[in-house]
């Protein structure tokens, strides 16, 4: 930037030498002249102040008379080029005018420098070149042809008045310099055109991408404000980052799930957060698994965090409309409130269940009291009557028994024993148990225990008991004629296995899959009586999770079911006490 | 003479109910519904087999065991819990008897107190 002083300093030509004018051509010529002007009189002042000094100093050469006509010469030339540099300057008149003043005074000038003999065919020849030149940069390209026209007569006409022959030579050589002239002229002022053109097509293009840019930046900018807003009053958590792991947005919760001020997340891994956060192994294990997958579809796991129980799901991030991955999308959301709410309905419900079973066995035992005879004799209509009351009050005590296991399992309540048992003694009490109601009912009744299973077996007895109990009860339940065939065998050396198999109604095809869940039943106006809630077939499940086995059914409408349990002989080391099930969304 | 039967529960209906069975059992029966009144009782007699709720109010069941097993008088007495908790059952197998999951039918407290009528309690048997 000039300072004031630099700025007195420097003089500013161009105030001086430019003509604001709109053709740029037109400018160019005028500014040209300008500085010729300029130049032409500034010599003019120099010699005047020379031939002034000359005259005064007495130096011999410089008269009176001769400097008199030497003030005169000099003094016309100077206000004419002053004239002309003043209508130059004026952009109301055509710049054409003040050339062709111009040229014409040099010309007249040339014309009167030298005797007519000189200029026509000697040593002053080669001056009227410089009007010829000076047109096709001044006035037009093709003034030089017009000057060497000029330049031609008056040679002419000197040439008569010395009484010379006109030179030839010297008019080919004038025509041909004309020519040249012409040629420089026309290609610069071509080139400039082309120069000028680009520009403008430059200066358009700038702007437009100028302008295509700035909307550009808007649209980003609204696009990130939006994104801003979302993320902000997300309640979750949600961090995008990655293939390395480099967290690149983050949103308030996040932060404060991992403790982090919020400017500084971008600058972390999330690995590394995960790392270095005290949680349990297994869930800091599935974490870091979930967000290392290369997985394309989005997955989700339930963990521990600290205290609380967080969801959290993964999705892939593609670069806009590709299929290329470029990171991953991590959304953590606090689920402790609908776990706590849900532990707490089983806890109520096992509370609640065992509540119902008092009154219950009161019944019972009163019935029992009567049916023994204790308050009297009875008729064999009122001993009947009382075993209906008492079936009754057994069916309901079973009812509220089901639910009671299976709000304990899912309260976790449950604890599976581990101890040595056998297992011939149980299938002979599930026998014993079953065999009048399936020969009620005519069926074969088979319970067959295999070689090969060792004993001791390793578990819970009792709740093996059940889980047998009920497959078969279910098995006789839904079978109305044919057999049950219950086989216990050991399909390898770590296991033991129950099948339990009938020639019942079978399952649909499409129920199969949601059997094991509870409350499920099987629609069908033939197990509408005896049916209960329909968690027999859960709770199995449940408790043979619990006891890290396997149960697997098959089954064919009209055909028959067989329902096969797996279980290891000797028992995960370390007992589950009851799995919390998935929260599905 | 029948030999005597302590019934200590505190639900008037199960209380009914298990004097009705020790009864159909052949047993002389003595029913006491409070905690207190149990302990006080004990120092009185020598029942020959005594059924206790572990969950009783006021008094806890475990004291009452407690004091079952480490008191000389009562070292002959049969002891039979009734518990519904499983995990009780399992901590207190050791000391009891019998260990009874409730709920305890009528028939099945007849059916295993009437086979106890000639057992004897050997003091070292634990």
């Amino acid at each position: 930037m000039k300072t004031s002083a630099s700025r007195v300093r420097r003089f500013d030509w161009n105030r001086w030498l430019e003509v604001p004018v709109t053709d740029p051509e037109d400018a160019r010529r005028r500014k040209l002249l300008n500085i010729v002007l300029v130049t032409v009189g500034c010599l003019s002042f120099a010699l005047l102040v020379l031939a002034l000094a000359w005259y005064l100093l007495g130096i011999p050469g410089v008269n009176s008379r001769e400097l008199g006509y030497i003030v005169f010469t000099v003094g016309t030339v100077g206000v004419a080029t002053g004239g002309i540099y003043w209508l130059n300057h004026s952009a109301r008149v055509s710049g054409w005018i003040a050339a062709t003043l111009f040229l014409c005074l040099l010309t007249s000038l040339i014309g009167l420098s030298d005797t007519p003999r000189e200029l026509a065919a000697g040593r002053s020849l080669f001056v009227w070149t410089i009007p010829i030149v000076l047109a096709a940069f001044l006035l037009r390209p093709w003034g030089s042809f017009l000057f060497t026209g000029v330049v031609i007569i008056i040679m002419v006409v000197l040439a008569h008045l010395a009484q010379e022959p006109a030179n030839p030579t010297a008019i080919v050589g004038f025509l041909l310099l004309a020519g040249v002239a012409w040629l420089s002229a026309s290609n610069l002022e071509q080139a400039l055109r082309e120069v000028r053109t680009i520009n403008v097509n430059l200066d358009r293009l700038v702007k437009e991408r100028t302008q295509a840019l700035e909307d550009a930046l808007i649209r980003e900018h609204v696009a990130y404000g939006q994104l801003q807003a979302t993320l902000e009053s997300l309640r979750d958590g949600v961090i995008v980052f990655d293939r390395q792991g480099k967290i690149m947005v983050a949103n308030p919760p996040a932060a404060a799930l991992f403790e982090v001020r919020r400017e500084l997340m971008t600058t972390r891994s999330v690995l590394e957060l995960v790392g270095s956060r005290p949680l349990r192994p297994q869930d800091r294990g599935a974490l870091l698994g979930l967000l290392t997958s290369e997985a394309e579809r989005p997955l989700n796991r339930q963990i521990r965090w600290g205290g609380r129980h967080l969801a959290v799901w993964v999705a892939p991030v593609h670069s806009a409309g590709t299929t290329e991955r470029i990171g991953t999308i991590a959304v953590f959301q606090d689920i402790t409130a609908e776990v706590e709410a849900a532990r707490m309905k089983d806890l109520f419900l096992a509370m609640v269940s065992h509540e119902l079973r008092t009154p219950i066995n009161s019944i019972l035992g009163y019935t029992d009291i009567l049916l023994a005879g204790m308050r009297g004799e009875l008729t064999a209509e009122q001993t009947e009557t009382l075993q209906r009351i008492a079936r009754n009050g057994q069916h309901l005590l079973e009812l509220v028994s089901d639910l009671i296991d299976q709000a304990q399992i899912q309260a976790g309540m449950v604890k599976i024993a581990a101890e040595p048992f056998e297992l011939a003694p149980i299938l002979e009490e599930v026998r014993t148990t079953c065999e009048r109601t399936a020969a009620d009912k005519d069926l074969a009744f088979v319970v067959h225990l295999e070689e090969g299973v060792p004993s001791p077996l390793f578990g819970d007895p009792r709740r093996v008991r059940q889980i047998i109990l009920n497959l078969v009860t279910n098995a006789i339940k839904f079978t109305e004629k044919g057999a049950v065939h219950v086989r216990a065998f050991a399909p390898n050396r770590h296991h033991w296995s129950i099948e339990v198999r009938d020639t019942g109604i079978g399952i649909p095809e499409e129920k199969l899959p949601g059997i094991f869940d509870p409350f499920y039943q099987v629609d069908s106006s033939l197990t509408r009586r005896a049916s209960g809630f329909g968690l027999g077939l859960a709770i199995v499940k449940n408790l043979v999770d619990l006891m890290g086995g396997t149960i697997k059914v098959k089954s064919r409408v009209g055909v028959g079911s067989v329902f096969t349990v797996i279980l290891p002989i000797k028992p995960p080391k370390r007992q589950r006490r009851g799995r919390r099930p998935e929260i599905v969304r | 003479m029948n030999e005597l039967a302590l019934i200590i529960e505190d639900d008037p209906d199960l209380a009914d109910i298990f004097t009705e069975a020790l009864r159909a059992a052949e047993y002389r029966t003595e029913t006491i519904r409070d905690g207190q009144v149990a302990r006080q009782r004990l120092r009185q007699v020598v029942p020959k087999l005594v059924v206790l709720d572990m969950h009783l109010p006021n008094v806890s069941g475990i004291d009452l065991l407690y004091l079952l097993r480490h008191d000389a008088h009562l070292r002959k007495t049969l002891v039979i819990i009734l518990t519904a908790d499983a995990r009780m059952a399992e901590a207190y197998e050791e000391q009891a008897d019998y260990v009874l999951i409730k709920p305890v039918t009528f028939t099945q407290l007849r059916d295993l107190t009437s086979r106890l009528h000639g057992d004897e309690r050997s003091p070292d048997q634990s």
